[in-house]
């Protein structure tokens, strides 16, 4: 027997592949849209339409962004001579947040991990070292979380990077092992920033 | 520290239970398969969020429920601690510390120590190496939770680096990033494994000769670095980076890391000769027995507790006075939990004694 029809049985497996949103979940959430207004409903279907249609990576740091290039790249009084980088843009946003960073950034889109089938060619690697080899950066942030595929992701970032004359930084110990940069405080994140340390001392 | 107050409820054969412990000395007594044994396992689960066995949680809710649950209360330095263990079918098992829920139980870092005999522990001397590393884990992370960090990180990185020899990718530049934090991480528990075998080793022999037979019992930590530099992590680190150079290619034809602590082992000696292949079973017993003792005083050395002692199955296969002399060689302010099948063999005019008959613990 059938429990419900097939539209409805649709919505409730579509939403079921959302992180975090088991079937029981999905099918009250499905329940919710089906009494929704119609208007409603409507606008939850374009917004979703919408960030697909409008929202890419940004072309210079992986940003998200509507544009060519992100609100960041684009913006005339950032110092483009200093890259922080990141794994994803929520980390971005996290030190945003701060207000005390005014260089770019470069957002990895990924950390490298075996176990999840991830090497250094699956994330956006390659693209920061060209950006450094053409020169007129002076210094790159590594602001990687601090857990063993972090540490991992930045010794292999610093050692590409190591013949070029680029100073390399790593995020101070402010940041306990282990912790995600996107729940950090802002008050950790910005003595993490200040207390940085060279990874390679000369 | 001792437990007060245990409740029990579907915990393997055991039905309902509430009983009160004094401080000291609680003797179990019961016939064959009454619930002796699954009333220890209770109390070091309790303690310690371990399985004694290396069983699966679910095996521990009795065939006619489905779940268990404990609560224990606890004084330490005389404040109450209460702690419930609550394991549910398919839902795993929970810990709650004074009404708090513990988001990472697996952390039992300076908690609850206990000390504990079970024929299981016949395996810290004749079992695989494995059981021995596992043994010196857990002695190590009660005491040292920072040990327990650096071993859940170390055994991440090895699974990782062995992924990558597995799969023998075109990018082996990468192995040197995992390289250097297993390194790191490795040093780390080599230096505190050393240091810990060396002090439970001299607390072992010590009590073994005082008070159980003249031998010369010795364990004894075996890594893939000379002993010599043990106490010194540069050089570790150092001849370990040298090696790890040196066999980079059979590590990647082989498909695995050849060196590190994961392949630690520690041997008994009596008399310079390995116990394993040729004591007798009063003699292991023994051993096992001075090593609880070590432990006892190790503990208290380190956190300045005496941990709560579980001996299960103490008096089979030893004379009379060989069990006289260790209950002399034990401190006086310690909590201890004793079975028994057969009272009369227990000699002592102190401590409680409680019975336990099908699956019903009572004060006798
Ligand atoms: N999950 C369970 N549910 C119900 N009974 C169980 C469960 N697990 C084990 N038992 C039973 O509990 C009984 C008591 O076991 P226990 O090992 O505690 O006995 P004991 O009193 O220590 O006996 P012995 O003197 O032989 O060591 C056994 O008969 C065993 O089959
Ligand atoms: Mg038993
Ligand atoms: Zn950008």
């Amino acid at each position: 027997m059938k429990l419900y029809s097939d539209s409805f049985e649709k919505l409730i497996n579509e939403l079921s592949r959302l992180p975090g949103i088991g079937p029981k979940t999905a099918q009250r959430l499905a329940f919710f849209i089906l009494k929704m207004q119609k208007e409603e409903a409507e606008s939850l279907a374009f917004a979703i339409q919408e960030v697909k249609n409008k929202i890419h990576y940004c072309k210079v740091c992986n940003n998200l962004t509507e544009s060519d290039i992100c609100n960041i790249c684009s913006d005339q009084n950032r110092n483009k001579e200093i890259i922080c980088v990141v794994e994803e843009p929520n980390d971005l946003i996290a030190i945003e947040k701060t207000r005390g960073f005014r260089g770019v950034y470069h957002i990895l889109l990924g950390r490298i991990s075996p176990m999840d089938g991830l090497g250094p060619e699956d994330i956006k690697i390659d693209s920061l070292v060209g950006k450094v080899k053409k020169g007129g950066i002076r210094e790159v942030i590594l602001a990687i979380n601090p857990n063993v595929e972090g540490e991992a992701t930045a010794l292999y970032i610093a050692k590409q990077l190591k013949p070029f004359s680029v100073k390399i930084t790593r995020l101070a110990h402010g940041l306990p092992m282990g912790a995600d940069l996107e729940y950090a405080d802002e008050v950790t994140l910005t003595r993490a920033m200040e207390g940085r340390s060279e990874m390679f001392s000369t | 520290m001792y437990l007060k107050n245990i409740i029990l409820n579907s915990f393997r054969n055991l039905g309902k239970v509430n009983i009160e412990f004094g401080k000291g000395l609680s003797f179990i007594i019961g016939e064959n398969s009454q619930g002796k044994s699954n009333l220890i396992e209770a109390i070091y689960l309790l303690l310690t969020f371990r399985s004694l066995k290396t069983n699966y949680y679910e095996d521990m809710i009795s065939f006619r429920s489905d779940f268990f649950y404990i609560k224990g209360l606890l004084i330490i330095k005389d404040k109450n601690q209460v702690i419930e263990v609550v394991g549910e079918k398919g839902k795993g098992k929970r810990l709650r510390i004074n009404n708090k829920i513990q988001t990472n139980p697996d952390y039992l870092g300076n908690r609850f120590p206990a000390v504990i005999f079970t024929p299981e522990n016949y395996n810290i001397i004749k079992g695989m190496p494995s059981h021995r590393r596992s043994y010196l884990n857990f002695q190590i992370s009660q005491i040292n939770p920072q040990y327990f960090h650096n071993l859940k990180q170390y055994n991440k990185i090895l699974i990782q680096k062995n992924i990558i020899l597995q799969e023998r990718t075109k990018n082996m530049d990468i192995l040197d990033s995992w390289d250097q934090q297993l390194i790191e991480y490795g040093a780390e528990l080599i230096i505190k494994r050393d240091m810990v075998v060396k002090k439970i080793n001299s607390l072992m022999k010590s009590i073994y000769k005082n008070i159980i037979s003249h031998e010369e019992i010795d364990m004894v930590y075996k890594t893939f670095i000379i002993n010599d530099v043990l106490s010194d992590k540069n050089k570790i680190i150092d001849i370990w980076k040298k090696m790890t150079l040196k066999t980079r290619n059979e590590e990647i034809k082989k498909g695995f890391s050849l060196y590190g602590p994961h392949r630690d082992e520690i041997s008994f000696f009596m008399n310079g000769k390995e116990v394993k292949s040729f004591a007798s079973q009063g003699q292991i017993k023994s051993i096992l027995l001075a090593l609880n003792l070590a432990e006892i005083y190790f503990v208290f050395e380190e956190s300045g507790e005496y941990p709560i002692v579980l001996f299960d199955e103490l008096f089979s296969e030893l004379d009379n006075k060989r069990i006289e002399n260790i209950f002399n060689a034990l401190p006086k302010d310690i909590q201890i939990f004793i079975t028994e099948v057969d009272k009369s063999k227990i000699k002592s005019k102190s401590g409680e004694w409680f019975k336990v008959e099908q699956g019903q613990v009572k004060k006798d």
